[in-house]
């Protein structure tokens, strides 16, 4: 008996169609490779052509949520739309994740915007990337700004953007959950370790951190690394390996949440804000979301732990011009925004800490004052224009260690091979 | 044979009949037809693949992506991409997420397409409503299965609780169970995909075949085994190649729920190439990923036309 054959089963003439499906789904298959997560490139193109004389459209981009952030941006940008006729700005929120994927397709594309605000340790990739105008003699005041500040825009001695503001992290405690447990704010590891698990009851856990699955999660680690006398270069030492026991053992002794590896540092603000961590390390731009979603919140900041020496990471924005025929008017506009006025109420309204040296750090508030007072022992990331590979590595080792799957000694050593080529010598 | 009685023919048959001077004008306006066509693919299917393969065999990375000048280096770029310690593992994750998804795709979408098979009330709604799945933007179904495995308060541990599974385990941040939390979540939304092809196919049996198999006597597993599966044979293969092709090159769902992690658990290929093209700006080693990420699919495809061929012949 012959085999029954479906009705849409393929005889010789009708091959043609299948093949065609075939060819068609391959198709389909490249175009959406080519456009994977190719959202978030809208029209950047704010550029007249023209020079800078005439009306102009300065294209804006930079990642400031919305809330108070975006609130002292836009409030700022206002300003200065109402003060200089002819200048129209064109602010566009891009996702702080889809920046660089952003940046990069529309440099491709030569539709750039005229400014961009981006995270410090990427800032020279993108001067490598030969996007950035050199600002090196256009502007007087670089003397202004903390030396590694600067240097996280500069790159073979040019220096291709401004620092916006720096932060660094530090160590939120809820005031009313110490009190009641006992415990006075840790300022060792040994303290870390016993307070955190007083602290831990069974609705909440003494600390949050973030290790997430991006750069967040080294960011939070370097301080701890660095406490320890250990660093990125060197990730085989027995400090380095000292450093990630450390965080994982807070988290095997359950003060910890294991869902940490999935907070980023706004989840762990959340966690904190809403009373399920009585303690977090986190940066300074989380005063104003703090101060909106848990008003009500009694909460105290003290700086880091210590182990054989201080430390905290140094963060912060820089604005970067992009080389392109606004520039000009793009460099105004950011020279009237660093007026010592515009700096403090940017850096409130964002919740970061001002860097120019005339522009005092609002110390009334004993947060930021905590704040300015750890930035003191805040070191940059400066590890050069591998530094997201780099920090990838370093996730691997920090989420392999934390999640159990290999000892601290043996995913850091995995980390330290593929580290090693990338390090800038 | 009049011109007009030509211009009625098929356009082979006239050609062959033409034995004079053939009108210009007419033979050209053919081909306005196709312009569109072709238009679309040059620049939207042919361009970017060809400049995917201009950049995979050059040493583009961030300090000349704009500037220019790029040295070319053959197959430098594919050698370092399959040597590097990241392929391996994320081509065995690739495998295992799309045989896994697919297997259970398939079976559980066929045991759907049995059901609406049978045509009762209201099977038409129950099929929309688990389209809706399927339609459902990727970003939200990820998000929604993140809720799902949360360790604190995710649906998943608070369902185990009901049955006396306490435990507060929080499946996406472990690397043992990540991929398969994030397989099933695959699973659940293509069982439509499959459930629409195979439901297609299973419309298109004839009746008479069963209707002469039952007065035979045959059971209701002997009328599956021997007459609905191997009818419906080409049906499943082509739905399984799509499915594959679908699933291998998956991005979204995974990028939403695990970025790839927790320690590159997750990490699918697709994933791989994102980071070394946009986060690493390596443009041509990324590129040469892309290009292993597509290749793997086309073999399948040309495995499956050949096969559906030699079947064509031998049947």
């Amino acid at each position: 008996m012959p085999t029954p054959r479906h009705p849409f089963a393929a005889s010789r003439r009708s091959r043609l169609p299948i093949f065609a499906m075939a060819v068609s789904a391959l198709a389909i298959t490249l175009t959406a490779c080519g456009g994977d997560g190719g959202g978030g490139d809208g029209g950047g193109d704010g550029s007249d052509g023209d020079a800078a004389e005439g009306p102009v459209t300065i294209t804006w981009w930079d990642y400031y949520q919305p809330g108070a952030q975006e609130d002292a941006v836009v409030g700022a940008l206002d300003e200065y739309e109402a003060t200089h006729s002819g200048v129209t700005i064109d602010r566009q929120f891009i996702a702080y994740d889809d920046l660089k994927q952003s940046l990069l397709q529309s440099a491709g594309a030569s539709a750039l915007p005229d400014i961009a605000i981006i995270n410090g340790p990427d800032h020279q990739a993108f001067a490598e990337l030969g996007i950035a105008a050199d600002l090196t003699d256009r502007f007087d005041e670089f003397d202004l700004y903390p030396e590694g500040a600067i240097e996280s825009a500069s790159l073979d001695g040019r220096i291709y953007g401004l620092p916006i503001t720096a932060n660094t992290l530090a160590l939120f405690y809820n005031t009313d959950m110490l009190e009641e447990a006992g415990v006075e704010p840790p300022t060792t590891w040994e303290d870390m370790s016993s307070v955190a698990a007083a602290l831990t009851t069974s609705d909440r856990y003494g600390l949050a951190y973030s290790a997430v699955n991006n750069q967040q999660a080294v960011f939070q680690w370097l301080p701890t690394l660095w406490q320890a006398g250990g660093d990125l270069t060197d990730l085989g030492a027995p400090e380095a390996t000292e450093a990630l026991e450390f965080w994982a053992g807070l988290m095997n002794d359950g003060s910890v949440s294991r869902e940490a590896l999935n907070w980023d540092q706004a989840q762990v603000a959340a966690e904190f804000g809403q009373g399920r961590a009585a303690m977090m390390i986190n940066g300074p731009w989380q005063i104003p979301f703090l101060a909106t979603e848990a008003p009500d919140l009694d909460y105290g900041v003290a700086l880091l732990p210590t182990h054989t020496e201080s430390a905290s990471a140094l963060g912060g924005e820089n604005y970067l011009v992009v080389d392109g025929p606004n520039q000009d008017a793009a460099l105004d506009l950011l020279t009237w925004l660093q007026q010592p006025d515009q700096v403090a109420a940017l850096a409130e309204g964002t919740g970061s800490l001002p860097t120019r040296s005339d522009v005092p750090p609002f110390s009334d508030d004993p947060s930021i004052a905590t704040f300015t007072e750890q930035l003191q022992v805040a070191q940059p990331r400066a590890y050069g224009a591998d530094y997201a590979e780099i920090a990838d590595h370093v996730v691997v080792a920090i989420q392999s260690a934390l999640s159990g799957t290999a000892s601290a000694e043996d995913a850091l050593a995995d980390a330290a091979d593929a580290v090693e080529p990338l390090m800038d010598q | 044979m009049t011109l007009r009685e030509r211009a009625s023919q098929p356009v082979a048959t006239r050609n062959r009949a033409a034995t004079g001077v053939r009108p210009r004008r007419r033979w050209s306006g053919r081909y306005l037809y196709v312009v569109p066509a072709v238009v679309y693919l040059v620049g939207f299917m042919f361009y970017p693949l060809a400049y995917t393969l201009y950049l995979s065999v050059h040493d583009v990375d961030v300090s000349n992506f704009i500037r220019g000048g790029a040295e070319f280096i053959g197959a430098r770029n594919y050698i370092d991409f399959l040597s590097s310690r990241n392929f391996a593992p994320s081509l065995v994750i690739t495998l295992a997420f799309t045989f896994g998804s697919l297997l259970f795709q398939h079976v559980i979408g066929f045991a759907f397409a049995m059901f609406f098979n049978r045509r009762f009330p209201l099977a038409g709604l129950l099929q929309a409503i688990m389209l809706v799945v399927w339609v459902l933007p990727p970003v939200v179904s990820a998000s929604l299965w993140r809720w799902i495995y949360s360790g604190s308060f995710g649906l998943l541990n608070e369902a185990l609780s009901w049955i006396g599974i306490h435990t507060d385990e929080a499946w996406l941040v472990n690397p043992r169970t990540a991929l398969a939390a994030v397989i099933v979540a695959n699973i659940w939304v293509g069982i439509p995909f499959h459930m629409l092809l195979l439901y297609a196919g299973l419309q298109g049996l004839p009746g008479t075949i069963y209707e002469a198999a039952s007065i035979d006597g045959t059971s209701r597993w002997q009328r599956f085994r021997h007459l609905t599966l191997p009818l419906m044979r080409p049906v499943m293969l082509t739905t399984l190649l799509l499915g594959f092709i679908h699933t291998f090159k998956v991005f979204d769902i995974v990028y939403v729920m695990t970025a790839g992690g927790p320690a590159d658990a997750t990490s699918v290929l697709s994933i791989v190439v994102y980071q070394l093209s946009f986060d690493y700006f390596r443009l041509g080693l990324g590129a040469a990923a892309a290009n292993v990420l597509l290749v793997i699919p086309l073999i399948i495809s040309i495995i499956y036309i050949w096969f559906r061929r030699r079947e064509d012949v031998t049947s």
